[in-house]
């Protein structure tokens, strides 16, 4: 039997003093009682829910697993690079320079010919991969730079798809900076259903902090004018997405967003660290500052949001939950096989999602480095380089097999890339070990507040962001 | 101290209309009824209340009773005490989540049944035009296979529908085979092809006893599971009772299971003489009780009722979709697609245009469809989850799809 200490898992302590492990390797979590009996952990063992090492230990890849995989995960979407141009400089943009491996701002449109070429062969993989997932739709997206300053092309590509492929039903979905959105766009976009998401830092002050013009002038007046148009136009309000930093106020951000009934807050990011030294900018003041006003953000959220069944698309559900909601999602692993590819942490197959460049390149994501393609649009998916990246790859994370999240971590190509290849730094392992260990507690704060209320406030986020996509369908 | 007291992770409460209930133990499978005194209880600690606040909401529980009770839980390993109120994780896999999330969601068949001919020999009395239900119906010969039309599976239609499930990650292959000596070659090229697939689990299912010793000895080359079935009869013929000289004469027959059809009571003598033949030869059995139709519902209602034992997977799996549906997909010759074999009303399509099976109202939707929560008489029922529930016997019998007249617990 195995003993407690080869046991994978991450203790934490709730705020009421309750102690939980979480088994990391079969996703599940036990209060620590379950250490006390040699029974039941026999039964997790019998049972799959505590991993062998050999659930780990790689196996052969070579390119038709590969192929399988890709078409198994039923080519997820098409990102089309219409354009690395701006008409923003954002302060903390991945293209503004911040970002070593990333290419700074460029002016380059993609051309008809590689837009079509990409449609094509997305289409020739989707139709092929079909036979491994009937459920799936195709799903287009469109990025940038700001995509719509190449709004013709998009134009194109929408109507070649409808012409051409019309057995389908395609999901549209762009992300704009919102300051293009001109009557001809929106009207086109609710014409052809392309779901528009926004990209709005909260209100005025907060927006114009980081969302600016390159002479420095802060763009909210001109987004938000548009968005208004734009929830008109769709008669509901526009989903957007909030980034922040070190020195965004949550609670204004907060207060804004749950006070203007015309956007819907589908996602918060903080402003990505890996690869950047942009976070060194702030003090460790400003960082003590915000932790304090994130503890009172939570501590509000605790008590006036947590259990009200009327308050779950608030801002701040969507600030606390989105970043704890894996723990609440139930998603047993009782495999005996180990099903993925790279056995530890949890990046794309590369090919599952095909990002193309306005050359024509593919890449594994629009946001890892454009330094190693996996094919292109003449040529199709390259599948000996996707085998050989995944390969290096796996090599670089030999040592993750033995850590306590092998089977949960978040690490991905976009991650663990850097000038030399792939390479897992130490520092980044711990600050991801640390989030999580953190998230943890957050989740069993909530759900030890509520447990119904918190499965019930996730299952009727995406109940009513279904509708509402259905509704744009 | 103010004590608290919560079933594990691993064990759930399932409450009944009837104020009853029942606690699942997905570890070890096993599944307690609790009388509507106990449910209560439990039903108060399950929402972290504590010891002290069920006996004042429950007057007439007296304290020794309930910590009697609740010893006797701890004892068994079903829950624990804690001297604050407590989350507890349900162990459950979501498969609801999973299938409402896009990128998520993805059709899994977890069973085939290909019926590859419809003519045989044999004469049972279950045969068309049917008469008779029972237990097992869809790896028996249904009855409503044989047909005076002959008709075989085409190898290229079989090639299809192997490529096809492959992809769709199933894993077991049930080939439904009346009668293999009526065209022994076929049947053999069709296994070749079967085995060629590499599917965990490939059954044949043969339905005439009359098989010579070397059709038997070449299907035990192969690594199938080989089930033959049988009627059990006080006066043997022939074939029937050769069966036996023939099994305990070969090498390896541990991959066949004997499948006895039983009619009525007058042959239990001989069921059991036959079960006792069987295990003599380290043969598996399996039983299946076949009953008149126009019989079977009082049958039914009047005769004790079996459930399977539990698990993470089943319990999880038979919250969203029916636990013998869920999964299942039936092949006639035709290449026609069914949920069952014995649901023959409910076309989903036809292998020539697979993609049709899965469209908004696909098969997938019909196993979720079927599941006992969407059953109006079993939704309030306490071991719902673990009913052997049989839709297609519930259709004939009712001829309604999401009616249960084979129980009359509520």
């Amino acid at each position: 039997m195995m003993t407690e200490e080869k046991l994978y898992y991450t203790k934490v302590v709730s705020e009421n003093g309750n102690e939980y492990v979480r088994l990391n390797d079969s996703h599940t979590i036990f209060t620590s009682e379950i250490l006390k009996s040699p029974k039941r952990i026999k039964y997790l063992e019998k049972l799959n829910l505590l991993k062998e090492s050999r659930f780990f230990e790689d196996e052969k890849i070579d390119e038709e697993i590969i192929r399988r995989k890709i078409y198994e995960s039923a080519l997820q979407q098409l990102t089309l690079e219409v354009t690395t141009a701006c008409n923003f400089r954002c302060k903390y943009c991945v293209f503004g320079g911040n970002y070593k491996l990333m290419r700074s701002h460029e002016t380059k449109n993609m051309d008809w010919t590689t837009a079509k070429k990409a449609i094509d062969l997305y289409f020739k993989l989707f139709s092929e991969a079909e036979e491994y997932n009937y459920t799936r739709k195709p799903m287009v997206t469109f990025y940038g730079g700001e995509p719509l300053i190449n709004f013709t092309l998009i134009k194109d590509c929408i109507l070649y798809i409808e012409q051409q492929y019309t057995n389908y039903d395609v999901h549209y979905s762009l992300t704009t900076n919102g300051t293009l959105l001109t009557d001809e766009v929106i009207d086109f976009l609710y014409l052809h259903n392309v779901n528009a998401v926004v990209s709005l830092d909260g209100p005025k002050e907060e927006h114009n902090r980081n969302r600016v013009y390159s002479n420095g002038k802060g763009t909210f007046d001109d987004v938000y004018i548009n968005i208004i148009k734009l929830s008109k136009k769709f008669r509901r309000p526009v989903f957007t997405i909030c980034v922040y930093d070190i020195r965004s106020d949550i609670e204004k951000i907060s207060t804004f967003y749950d006070n203007t009934s015309a956007v819907i807050c589908l996602n918060t990011t903080p402003v990505k660290s890996f690869g950047s030294d942009y976070y060194t900018q702030f003090t460790e003041k400003e960082k003590i500052d915000f932790n304090e006003k994130e503890k009172k953000m939570k501590y509000y959220f605790m008590n006036n949001i947590a259990g009200d069944n009327s308050k779950v698309l608030n801002f701040l559900d969507r600030y606390f939950i989105d970043r704890c909601a894996t723990f609440f999602c139930s998603f047993v692993d009782t495999h005996s096989v180990n099903g993925k590819i790279t056995k530890c942490t949890n990046p794309c197959i590369p090919g599952q999602k095909i990002f193309v460049s306005v050359e024509g390149r593919i890449y594994v994501c629009e946001k890892v480095s454009q330094s190693y393609s996996i094919g292109n649009v003449e040529e199709g998916l390259n599948y000996k380089k996707i085998v050989n990246l995944v390969k290096q790859y796996c090599e670089s994370i030999v040592g993750c097999k033995v850590c306590e999240i092998r089977n949960e971590c978040g690490v991905c190509n976009m991650i663990i890339e850097n000038d030399n290849g792939f390479n897992v730094d130490k520092a980044v392992c711990e600050s991801i070990y640390n989030t999580r260990k953190k998230q943890f507690k957050l989740a069993l704060d909530i759900c030890e507040k509520d447990p119904i209320w918190t499965k019930m406030a996730i299952a009727l986020y995406y109940k009513s962001m279904e509708e509402e996509v259905k509704n744009l369908l | 101290m103010n004590m608290y007291f919560r079933l594990f992770e691993e064990c759930f409460f399932v409450p009944d209309r009837g104020g009853t209930g029942a606690i699942y133990n997905v570890f070890s499978g096993d599944i307690y009824k609790v009388t509507e005194k106990e449910a209560g209880i439990i039903k108060l600690l399950e929402s972290n209340v504590s010891i002290n606040e069920v006996l004042s909401k429950m007057p007439h529980i007296k304290k020794d009773y309930l910590i009697s009770l609740i010893n006797l839980y701890k004892e068994n390993e079903i829950g624990t005490f804690y001297d604050k109120p407590v989350y507890i994780n349900k162990l459950i896999i979501d498969y609801k989540a999973m299938n409402n999330i896009p990128v998520m969601s993805s059709i899994m068949i977890t069973r085939a049944i290909i019926s590859l001919s419809n003519q045989c020999r044999q004469k049972c009395k279950l045969c068309y035009p049917a008469q008779y239900l029972g237990d097992n119906t869809c790896i028996c010969c249904s009855g409503l296979e044989k047909s005076n039309i002959e008709q075989y599976m085409e190898i290229k239609k079989l090639n299809k529908i192997f490529s096809a499930i492959v992809k769709l990650k199933c894993k077991n292959v049930v080939l439904k085979i009346p009668d293999i000596e009526v065209k022994t070659e076929y049947f053999f090229q069709c296994l070749d092809i079967a085995t060629e697939y590499l599917f965990e689990n490939i059954t044949v299912l043969l339905g005439n006893t009359c098989i010579c010793d070397k059709t038997l000895n070449n299907l035990l080359n192969y690594n199938i599971n080989i089930i033959i079935q049988k009627e059990v009869k006080n006066k043997e013929i022939g074939s029937s009772l050769s069966i036996y000289n023939r099994l305990k004469k070969i090498k390896g027959h541990k991959k066949i299971s004997l499948l006895f059809i039983v009619y009525d009571d007058e042959v239990k003598n001989k069921l059991v003489e036959e079960i006792q033949i069987t295990n003599e030869n380290g043969i598996n059995c399996i039983i299946s009780k076949y009953i008149e139709k126009e019989n079977a519902i009082n049958y039914y209602l009047n005769n004790p009722k079996f459930v399977n034992r539990t698990s993470i997977e089943s319990f999880s799996y038979n919250q969203y979709f029916h636990s013998c549906l869920g999964g299942l997909i039936y092949f006639d010759q035709n290449g026609d697609v069914y949920p069952c074999p014995n649901l023959l009303d409910f076309k989903m399509g036809n292998i020539n245009n697979f993609k049709e099976v899965w469209n908004k109202e696909g098969l997938h939707k019909f196993w979720h469809l079927t599941s006992m929560d969407n059953i109006s008489k079993c939704k309030t029922c306490a071991i719902r989850y673990a009913c052997k529930d049989c839709r297609a016997n519930e259709y004939i019998l009712g001829s309604d799809l999401f009616k249960k007249v084979t129980c009359n617990k509520i």
